[in-house]
């Protein structure tokens, strides 16, 4: 087991370095913009290329290719979970956020914006039948959805149309848009380019009046990024002053009046848009049984690739959290005073806090005090903590399960404590907790999925990625949930197979001695 | 009182003044005795005398309060200014001196009975392991399980498993064999195979101290009999006398009520 933790580990730490140099020089010298994006969020921003899983699309990730080749280096995209864009900055997993993310004036207090490039109205969505409603008073005491920490959700509020509890904010820009159609929502109120994308497509729903208000996306760098901030603010310069910023929107079907006055440039749009019809194409197809397979057969690399990464990081994190576990159990049973108090405040601590916190305070927490891990060694470092935690309980009741005759035979015999417990009780009490490791074991696999808060892509982020991309919960969802059951059985059989296999010599353990 | 004496002009075995309570209960109330080499004590009282708290303070197992254990020259006491680490070493020293036989036999249910038997002389003595196979499977020759080596203790019957048991007591070569209430456990019939063993033991001329019940055993097995009565030695003869001749009301009462 050791071993294989090493192994995963050692995988885990050089599938991704955190890097946690600074500025324009390293960036130049890396001959890379690394920017940071969440590719579940959806189109238009960062997606999954509906024909292509393997490939992400986005008119974000056409202006970063543009702005790496201002720079003179070429474009590396990073994802990490959207909420949480702003603090890997500052830890340093990339040089700047660009993904969305609207300037205010609290997130100016944790990082430098650039100038915007794009300004955002927003589209107010409703289903196709309320056709009398044209804005927001014809919505006057009903349910409304939008995203979460919006310029929209600051709308919704202000307006005093609606109460608290009648504002759902949405994590996903795809969901307020489902629960629409289902009636569980009576208007979205959103940025305009996920209306066009997510809304416009949509046969049931229509747009409710003109676009109002600005919501405007601006990069974000670290602060003291001056020289990074400056080259990125000529770049968006340039790009604008050539057209090419322009021509960038107008390809996406996303050029308003907003962008059209933050980048000086009023001429009427009448230019095709290419990418929003071949979007339009991608999704509008309801694809055959036959089509529909061999799309799911494209899902295979990337949702197995996640697997992996779920499979890797739960057998070392779990590998790590049976060696702690024993460690404490024996600590707590057999240790000096201290050493027992240490190992149950430990065990209760852990278990009293949300795992979520733990892995937030470990990779976001952490570098505070100078010590910056890598998303595979925060995750495998937070489970396996966190689960140790578990295990220590499994094995001391599995060492309190072996008679105390057994102990006393062995001392009898001669040896020391330590033989004792290393030769006869957890021998025992090893197979006594074959059967709840393994549980825990199966769950750690599920909840494994908690980490991609800290940035990593496994199985469950891999689906979220692809449903969102192809609004296919269902099949996706399908496939996933195959994947995890399929990692989680072999597992299941292995711990009936050493049951049965130790069997013989349980039946005849003296009940109590 | 005549004593026998051992080869080095002192008994091999000696226990004295031991005191143990606990809480407010006297268990042992200052027991005194010793055991020559080669021989075989049987130790008998009433249920709750506190005869296995006396094997298994011998042992080391159980703190006492009072006395000293004395096993060859290795000495347990508790006079003060013994520190507790001294004791500790002397604690096992005596351990690796004396086998211990449990009423529950005890036997180690992950392992074979070679495992069983193999274990503590690898761990504790460090014998190579086919050297303590080796020497296992003639010690299980000799308790007449040659062809159990390879069973684990659940497919043996308690005979067998006891005698498993006492192998690998014998294992560790002690000087002293302690048993406590060896075959209280098992079916009647499987008696015999397991005090059949302790005879040949006795006749190789190991020492051995018995808590038994079994008083046919006693009468013709023993050298001497110790009789315990509420954490006291009430009676200390030889086995023919004390059987034909018990001179303490209790020990009287006692065989009367076992007859
Ligand atoms: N750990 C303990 N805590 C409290 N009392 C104990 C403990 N161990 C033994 N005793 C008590 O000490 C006395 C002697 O017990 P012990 O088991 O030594 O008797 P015994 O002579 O072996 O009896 P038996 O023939 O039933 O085995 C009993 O009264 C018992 O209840
Ligand atoms: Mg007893």
């Amino acid at each position: 087991m050791g071993r294989i933790a090493f192994t995963a580990l050692a995988f885990l730490v050089s599938a991704s370095q955190a890097d946690a140099q600074d500025g324009l020089p390293a960036l130049r010298a890396r001959g890379a913009l690394r920017w940071g994006a969440d590719a579940e969020g959806g189109a238009p921003y960062v997606f999954k290329d509906p024909r292509d899983p393997n490939r992400l699309v986005g008119f974000e990730w056409d202006l970063a290719a543009l702005l790496a080749r201002e720079l003179g280096v070429r474009a590396e995209m990073v994802q990490n979970q959207w909420d949480k864009l702003l603090d890997a900055v500052n830890r340093g997993d990339f040089d700047v956020a660009m993904n969305g993310i609207e300037v205010t004036e609290d997130r100016r207090e944790v990082v430098a914006f650039t100038r915007p490039y794009y300004v955002a109205p927003e589209q107010l969505v409703v289903r196709k039948t309320d056709s009398h409603v044209t804005g927001l008073a014809d919505l006057a005491g009903k349910r409304v959805g939008t995203l979460k920490a919006s310029l929209a959700a600051r709308i919704l509020r202000g307006v005093g149309l609606f109460k608290e509890g009648d504002i759902a904010e949405y994590e996903g820009q795809v969901e307020p848009y489902q629960d629409l159609k289902l009636g569980r929502l009576d208007g979205v109120l959103m940025d305009y380019p996920i209306a066009q994308y997510c809304a416009r497509p949509e046969r049931d729903l229509a747009f409710a009046g003109p676009p109002f208000g600005q919501a405007f996306y601006a990069i974000a760098v670290r602060k003291g990024d001056a020289a990074l901030l400056s080259a990125l603010n000529e770049a968006l310069d340039r790009l604008a002053r050539t057209g090419e910023l322009r021509a960038l929107y107008e390809r996406w079907a996303l050029w308003n009046d907003a962008t059209a006055d933050l980048l000086g440039d009023r001429a009427p749009s009448t230019a095709p848009a290419p990418e929003y019809e071949s979007y339009l194409e991608a999704i509008g197809k309801k694809p055959g049984l036959g089509e529909r397979l061999a799309r799911y057969a494209t899902f295979l690399p990337p949702l197995l690739a996640g697997a992996l990464v779920t499979l890797l990081l739960s057998v070392s994190a779990m590998a790590l959290a049976v060696a702690l576990g024993i460690g404490l159990a024996v600590a707590r049973l057999y240790g000096p005073r201290a050493l027992r108090a240490l190992a149950a405040a430990y065990v209760e601590l852990v278990r009293g806090t949300p795992l979520l916190v733990q892995l937030y305070m470990i990779y976001y927490g952490l570098p505070q005090a100078g010590v910056v891990l890598s998303a595979p060694v925060a995750a495998f470092l937070g489970l396996g903590l966190n689960y140790a935690a578990y295990e220590a309980e499994n094995y001391r009741a599995g060492i309190q399960a072996v008679p105390r005759g057994q102990t006393e035979a062995a001392l009898s015999l001669g040896m020391g404590r330590l033989q004792a417990l290393r030769h006869v009780v957890l021998p025992q009490a090893f197979r006594i907790v074959i059967p709840p490791v393994t549980n825990d074991f199966i769950s750690l696999l599920k909840d494994s999925s908690i980490v991609a808060v800290i940035a990593m892509v496994e199985l469950t982020k891999q689906y979220g990625m692809l449903a969102a991309a192809h609004q296919d919960y269902l099949g996706v969802g399908a496939l996933a949930a195959a994947l995890y059951f399929g990692l989680g059985l072999p597992f299941a059989r292995l711990a009936r197979w050493s049951e049965v296999r130790f069997a013989t010599d349980r039946a005849a353990w003296p009940a109590a001695a | 009182m005549g004593r026998d004496v051992g080869a080095n002009g002192a008994a091999l075995l000696e226990v004295e003044g031991l005191r143990k309570s606990v809480g407010s209960q006297e268990i042992l109330r200052g027991v005194s005795f010793d055991v020559p080499r080669g021989r075989l004590a049987v130790l008998l009282g009433p249920s709750g005398s506190g005869k296995s708290t006396l094997l298994r303070c011998v042992n080391g197992l159980e703190t006492f309060d009072r006395g000293r254990v004395r096993v060859g020259e290795v000495v347990v006491e508790t006079t003060p200014g013994n520190g507790a680490a001294a004791r500790e070493a002397a604690v096992r020293e005596v351990r690796r001196r004396t086998g211990m036989v449990f009423q529950q036999w005890n036997l180690f249910p992950h392992l074979t009975a070679l495992g069983n038997v193999a274990l503590a002389p690898r761990v504790v003595k460090g014998v190579p392991r086919a050297e303590a196979d080796e020497r296992a499977a003639a010690l299980l020759r000799k308790v007449g399980l040659a062809d159990k080596a390879g069973s684990f203790p659940s497919q043996l019957s308690g005979g067998q498993q006891q005698r498993v048991a006492i192998a690998r007591a014998l294992a560790m070569e002690p000087e002293v064999m302690l048993y406590d209430e060896p075959t209280s456990a098992l079916d009647p019939a499987l008696v015999a195979e397991v005090l059949g063993v302790m005879r040949a033991l006795k006749d190789e001329g190991l020492t051995q101290v018995v808590v038994t019940h079994e008083m046919r055993f006693a009468r013709e097995a023993a050298d001497e009999v110790l009789f315990l009565a509420a954490g006291e030695l009430a009676e200390r003869a030889p086995a023919a006398d004390f059987f034909a001749n018990p001179r303490d009301p209790r020990a009287r009462e006692f065989l009367g009520r076992a007859s």
